[in-house]
């Protein structure tokens, strides 16, 4: 389990495991995504749990998620539909944009 | 960071057929490949090494010559070296050792031990599951 070594490693090295949590629940959403929706809850109760319990146990909770979340099917579907929808959206203001610029140039008479 | 070589090479997940990337080691280079989570067979448990067995099939499968002779010869990684295919030889010898030294017909066997572990790829690839995940 490649992921529980970086972890091991990251944390033996004085990485702040409220960055981990946040990057666990960052997997979760973005490369898990609705393929097992329950990873994201995992994630975000164990940051709740570390939170609570503090170190070192609170880590374990991490590493709970972490395993699962590297286990879990993958999806970014979510993901990509999120950008396409986010670059379409720009598409058509800036060409609203655009045309009201162009109008305005017109001379009027 | 782009510059000093950072994330050459880098393939990104989703991009790879049902998002596994074959041939990807995720280790430093000198680090040999070890297994640290033995789920056991209760409860959730079961289902997570079900489907931990059914990736290290699909690994085991996917890995092509060509892929093997590349990763052998150095790969394509900047540091690439005499020293590190030596490294690589002799992490293929033992892994082929293990191989051989498997007595069982299971998938994957382990041995008593995390250090003395076996791989054995007799047993024929077990069907596909018709859903990907754990849950079914």
């Amino acid at each position: 389990m490649r992921a529980l070594y970086w972890f091991a490693r990251m944390l033996d090295g004085g990485c702040d495991p409220h960055y981990l949590a946040r990057r666990i629940v960052r997997m979760a959403v973005e490369d898990i995504g609705l393929a097992d929706p329950r990873g994201q809850q995992l994630a975000l109760d164990a940051w709740q749990t570390f939170e609570r319990l503090g170190s070192p146990e609170g880590e374990l909770a991490l590493a709970n998620a972490l395993v699962y979340l590297a286990v879990a099917p993958k999806s970014n579907a979510v993901y990509v539909a999120y950008g396409e929808a986010q670059g379409r959206r720009r598409a058509v203001r800036h060409a609203r944009c655009a045309a009201a610029l162009s109008a305005m140039r017109r001379p009027s008479s | 960071m782009k510059g000093l070589g950072y994330g050459e090479g880098y393939q990104y997940a989703h991009d790879a057929p049902d998002a596994f990337v074959k041939g990807e080691r995720y280790l430093p280079d000198e680090m040999p490949d070890r297994r640290y989570y033995r789920p056991v067979a209760r409860g959730l448990e079961i289902k997570i090494g079900e489907a931990l067995a059914r990736s290290a099939q699909a690994a085991a499968k996917t890995i092509g010559g060509g892929q093997v002779m590349s990763w052998l010869l150095g790969g394509t990684g900047r540091r690439a070296g005499k020293r590190r295919a030596l490294r690589r030889l002799s992490a293929v010898a033992l892994v082929a050792g293990r191989l051989a030294a498997c007595p069982h017909s299971r998938s994957i066997c382990w041995g008593p031990s995390p250090s003395d572990s076996y791989i054995c790829m007799l047993r024929p690839a077990a069907p596909a599951p018709t859903m990907r995940g754990f849950f079914g």
